[in-house]
């Protein structure tokens, strides 16, 4: 039981990172090179702001998770990066930048508006108004076009006597055109 | 696929039967159809049950191989495992790729023998047609299980013991029911499909044959939308991030089909009243099936990286081809038979002769059910071009991107509004035609209920401009269903001088299925309700804890008990303690835990939830370092988050009461009365 | 059907451009799922091929402080090997790795551990055989300043600090000699 116990508690302990709260000496140590940090953020929105930027955040060991969502060690240790990057003084495009550049464009889960991409920005927009633009021009046609208002197609309505015939008349035809012998 | 054990054999033998049978019975349909011969037709029919017998047969035949650790059958050796516990033995009929194939083609054998028997005798231009296109779908997944996807290939040597299925099935018992209710809806989809192309091939589409079509695209959808909010219930209650929806490729594919489904479900009615939008609502009803099919593809053939894509397999290309097949066919049903429908409507309206006109107005539930129709369209395109794009983007440049929640979102949310929003004008106008005043008279009152739903949350504290509107939306949709039931209701209490409960009765029992049409709704709105306040409202803090102490969230006083490992015969589990107190009082102990399985590295979280009506305290461990006296927990507030489970049932009742059979009344009509009854559309019972 | 009374229709009224354009996504859209087969699944990057390095400073298992700048200032190239105890390729390279860094005493190798335990590590090396220093990453930000998504992952470093050549998966002498020789071979 003992070298079972001992077994799983180096496993797991193998496997997960140990929880680094976010202090001083972190803080001071993050930094994007190159870049200069701006003006440290006011003390309690570091974590507002670093979460906004988490959820756009791919977690790169995930599938489609935000780092901000994610409890893989790895989306930990990246939300603490990000933290210790926002209680320095980065702005969130610095650091959208950064993780861009060091990961690839596949790293933030809501891709730049330019080029090929502007399609997904604005494509649904243009399909929601097409669509808006076929219901109402259709609406149009159907008031210009008065329907025929077959008996069989009223639904709950009852039927009055003309049209009780009709439907008999429709059904015999049916009947007619089934192969003799049948029900 | 001979020459192994008995079981080998024999689900060898039964897989290949259901082949045979589903070719024989496909061409049997198809001639049966064309030259509308009753003996071809009954022999088709033996032939759709001889598929279905064969395939759930090899379904029964496959679980007590797995129950009784038969190691020789392939599948068996892959997914089993004598330390499983017989639950998830069971459940592992669904774990792995070839037998959630199998499993697919047991589901499709149930629906074809209940369409089969559904349809007996009745509608004989129409149902040989059904069976052929039916048991044509069933010759590729016959096939699939009979060569590619062969979960009972036989094994040797004989291993002693299997691995067991994948850790993240084990963890929880929802895994045993998620599977199922999206099976039940994906593959039920073939059933609407089968009946459309059965009215293109035989060229005719009566209104009598919309309302089963109807009712056979009610039924999968049901499931598929229970199937769906289980999917998001188990992604919250066992994988610890405290969501439910990621708008994974996976999700996506199962929402699509959902989506025109829906739509599908609500242009039919136009159709049946109306008449119209007539070639919409049939490409509807066929893209749903289509949507499934490039939904089950998107999940099994590892293009996607999700936590349900089985390893890149042999099946992607066969299934793609099929797809190609399938969609190449509709197209061409479509474009080709199309006008065979249009020629038998003006055939029939010859021999009608003088015939009522009305023209519909705009405030009219049809423009209603055409705004929300334009809307699902302009839905499903978003989500499925979002959840494609990143394939397309790297097949045209070359680049790798990531489309994710903030895209989905950002466009769900206006589009989901709109939804909601006809969701309350379309029950509140009637069919054909109302004007402005009427219409905006009935509006008032909704509205007014929707800003008290509104006005009476902000001042509970949700402010935020989107749930504000969300919550208006939704009360103004909720007071406009609820009105159509209660509205009647107090009219015949004074017509017909009775109580409020015998007034409700009949017209609930009169108008079934529109009552059952505004439950479903109600569900809908819950899950609307509980997403706008999660979403909007949700509280999360990780938080560093040490044995005994205690920290404050939310107004709880949450205690750490400390963390130990616990045995058990298919994993080990380190399961940390916390004690919830509220005000002094101790209200629940909970217990999250980190599983660890043989075969993975990182352990599978599972959190612990504290549930009330009005919010959820979630806890989810982030790590116990050494010896369990320490931990850092995160816990996540969401207010009302159980209305989005309870959206399911709530749903499925709806369904069930549109689709429950009437009692066959005894019609006040002469002449008409025998051949009315028979099938066609009566009077007050239409489905 | 009798057609008795069948009104006189101008022919099947088949939308053309309707047919052309549904089989024409039809083929793209087979043509994208069909593409698609094959790729790669999970995000393997070599955005950093190319970029300068990125200082940090750390220590080593035996503490002493590291600093990379230094490193590259003294005029060594560099090779950064992120590794973990439970990656099984990691174990199969790190004797090609340590064969290397033995023929190669001109170039700088350090190891990173990677979402590990230190002592775990240790007792690992302490086996197998230490060659080179590895570099500990508790917060895991050296791994993220340098983009890495999973071990094992090689950065190899040129004296001008130019990151020539990043090599997602285990790599044997076949292929880190080459690599090797360029950075011998690289002006500061």
């Amino acid at each position: 039981m003992t070298t079972l116990l001992l077994l799983a508690l180096t496993a797991f302990g193998a496997g997960q990172k140990d929880y680094v709260p976010v202090d001083a000496e972190t803080i001071e140590r993050a930094e994007i090179p190159g870049v200069p940090p701006g003006p440290p953020p006011p003390a309690g929105q570091v974590d507002a702001i670093a979460h906004e930027i988490s959820d756009k955040l791919r977690c790169p060991v995930c599938q489609g998770l935000s780092v901000a969502d994610s409890n893989a060690s790895t989306a930990v240790n990246m939300n603490n990066h990000v933290r210790a990057l926002v209680a320095k003084g980065y702005t969130e495009a610095d650091i959208r930048e950064f993780f861009i550049d060091t990961y690839g464009e596949w790293i933030v889960l809501d891709p730049e508006p330019q080029g090929l991409d502007m399609f997904i920005w604005l494509g649904p927009g243009l399909v929601a108004g097409l669509g808006i633009i076929w219901a109402v021009s259709t609406v149009v046609q159907w008031r210009k076009e008065p329907d025929d208002e077959l008996p069989s197609q009223r639904g709950d309505a009852p039927l009055d006597p003309f049209e009780q015939q009709l439907l008999a008349q429709l059904d015999a035809e049916i009947e007619s055109d089934r192969p003799t012998g049948s029900t | 696929m001979f020459g192994g054990g008995p079981v080998s054999t024999l689900g060898g033998v039964l897989v290949l039967l259901s082949l045979l049978f589903a070719t024989v019975g496909c061409g049997l349909g198809f001639f049966a159809g064309y030259r509308k011969d009753p003996q071809l037709y009954r022999w088709a029919q033996s032939a759709a049950y001889g598929f279905s017998a064969s395939m759930i047969g090899a379904n029964l035949l496959m679980v007590y191989a797995l129950i009784n650790h038969d190691f020789s059958v392939r599948y068996v050796a892959e997914v089993g495992s004598r330390s499983t516990p017989l639950y998830f033995t069971i459940v592992s009929l669904w774990a792995s790729l070839n037998g959630s194939i199998l499993f697919w083609g047991g589901i499709l054998g149930i629906y074809t023998a209940g369409v089969t028997w559904h349809l007996g005798n009745k509608h004989r231009e129409y149902a040989p047609y059904v069976l052929h296109v039916q048991l044509g779908i069933a010759i590729f997944f016959a096939f699939l299980v009979a060569s590619i996807a062969n979960p009972f290939a036989p094994v040797f040597p004989v291993p002693p013991d299997g691995p067991g299925p994948n850790p993240l099935l084990q963890n929880h018992w929802l895994m045993a029911v998620h599977p199922p209710m999206l099976y039940l809806g994906y593959v039920g989809m073939s059933v609407p499909f089968s009946m459309i192309c059965a009215s293109l091939l035989a060229g005719r589409l009566e209104a009598g044959w919309m309302a089963p079509v109807r009712r056979w695209m009610l039924i999968p959808w049901s499931f598929l939308s229970v199937g769906i909010v289980l999917g998001g219930w188990w992604s919250y209650a066992v994988l610890g991030w405290g969501g439910a929806w990621a708008w994974d490729p996976v999700e996506n594919a199962s929402f699509h089909p959902w989506l025109t489904g829906t739509a599908f479900v609500h242009s039919a009615m136009v159709l049946e009243r109306r008449g119209r939008l007539r070639d919409w609502t049939l490409l509807l009803g066929m893209s749903t099936f289509l949507l499934t099919l490039v939904g089950t593809f998107m999940t099994r053939s590892g293009v996607f990286n999700s936590v349900h894509s089985f390893t890149q397999s042999d099946i992607g290309p066969v299934f793609l081809v099929f797809i190609g097949i399938t969609l190449t066919y509709s197209l061409l049903l479509l474009t080709f038979r199309a006008h065979k429908l249009d020629e038998a409507a003006a055939l029939t309206d010859a021999r009608l002769g003088a015939k009522a006109k009305k023209s519909t107005s705009v405030f009219s539930r049809e423009t209603a059910i055409l705004i929300q129709n334009g809307l699902f369209g302009a839905f499903t395109f978003t989500v499925l071009i979002g959840t494609l794009w990143p394939l397309i983007v790297e097949a045209v440049e070359g680049r790798r991107i990531s489309v994710g929640e903030p895209y989905f979102d950002k466009w769900a949310l206006p589009i989901g509004l709109g939804i909601v929003f006809m969701m309350g004008v379309g029950p509140m106008l009637p069919w054909g035609r109302q004007n402005a005043d009427k219409a905006l008279k009935r509006a008032l009152p909704a509205a007014a209920f929707g800003i008290l739903v509104a006005g009476g949350f902000a001042a509970a504290g949700f402010q935020g401009p989107i749930s504000v509107l969300t919550l208006f939306v939704t009360g103004f949709a909720f007071w406009a269903n609820a009105n159509e039931i209660l509205d009647p209701a107090r009219k015949r209490m004074s017509t017909h001088s009775e109580g409020l409960g015998t007034a409700l009765r009949k017209v609930l029992l009169r108008g079934r299925r529109r009552f059952g049409g505004h439950v479903a709704h109600y569900g809908v709105l819950m899950a609307v309700f509980a997403l706008a306040l999660t979403k909007g409202y949700r509280v999360e803090q990780d938080f560093p804890v040490e044995k005994g102490q205690t920290v404050q969230f939310q107004g709880f006083d949450i205690r750490f008990d400390g963390a130990e490992m616990v045995q058990e015969p298919h994993r080990s589990a380190l399961v940390s303690t916390f004690e919830v107190s509220k005000d002094g009082s101790l209200i629940g102990t909970k217990v999250p835990r980190m599983n660890f399985y043989k075969t993975q590295r990182e352990p599978i979280y599972t959190p612990d939830v504290h549930s009330r009506p009005w919010g959820d305290l979630y806890f989810s461990i982030i790590s116990v370092p050494g010896d369990g006296s320490s931990a850092v927990v995160r816990l996540i507030w969401q207010p009302f988050q159980v209305w989005l489970w309870l959206s399911a049932p709530m749903v499925f009742l709806g369904t069930l009461i549109c689709l429950w059979p009437e009692r066959r009344r005894a019609s006040a009509s002469s002449a008409a009365s025998a051949p009315a009854a028979a099938g066609q559309v009566a009077p007050g019972s239409a489905k | 059907m009798s057609s008795a009374t069948a009104p006189s229709s101008s022919g099947p009224k088949i939308r053309w451009p309707l047919l052309i354009a549904g089989l024409l996504v039809i083929a793209l859209m087979m043509a994208l799922l069909g593409g698609a087969f094959g790729r790669q699944v999970k995000e393997l990057s070599t955005e950093m091929e190319g970029k300068p390095f990125r200082q940090f400073t750390t220590v080593d298992f035996d503490g002493n402080k590291v600093s990379l700048q230094q490193v590259i200032d003294s005029g060594k190239p560099v090779v950064l090997n992120f590794w973990s105890t439970w990656c099984g390729p990691c174990k199969i390279e790190h004797d090609h790795f340590q064969h290397a860094a033995r023929m190669y005493p001109e170039v700088a190798f350090y190891g990173v551990l990677y979402q590990d335990k230190v002592p775990v590590a240790q007792r690992y090396l302490a086996q197998k055989g230490a060659a080179y220093p590895t570099l500990v990453d508790e917060s895991g930000a050296i791994a993220i300043t340098y983009g890495v998504g999973g071990v094992p992952e090689t950065f190899f470093i040129d004296r001008a600090g130019t990151i020539i050549h990043k090599e997602n998966g285990p790599m044997h002498m076949g292929m880190l000699q080459p690599l090797l020789e360029q950075l011998k071979a690289s002006a500061p």
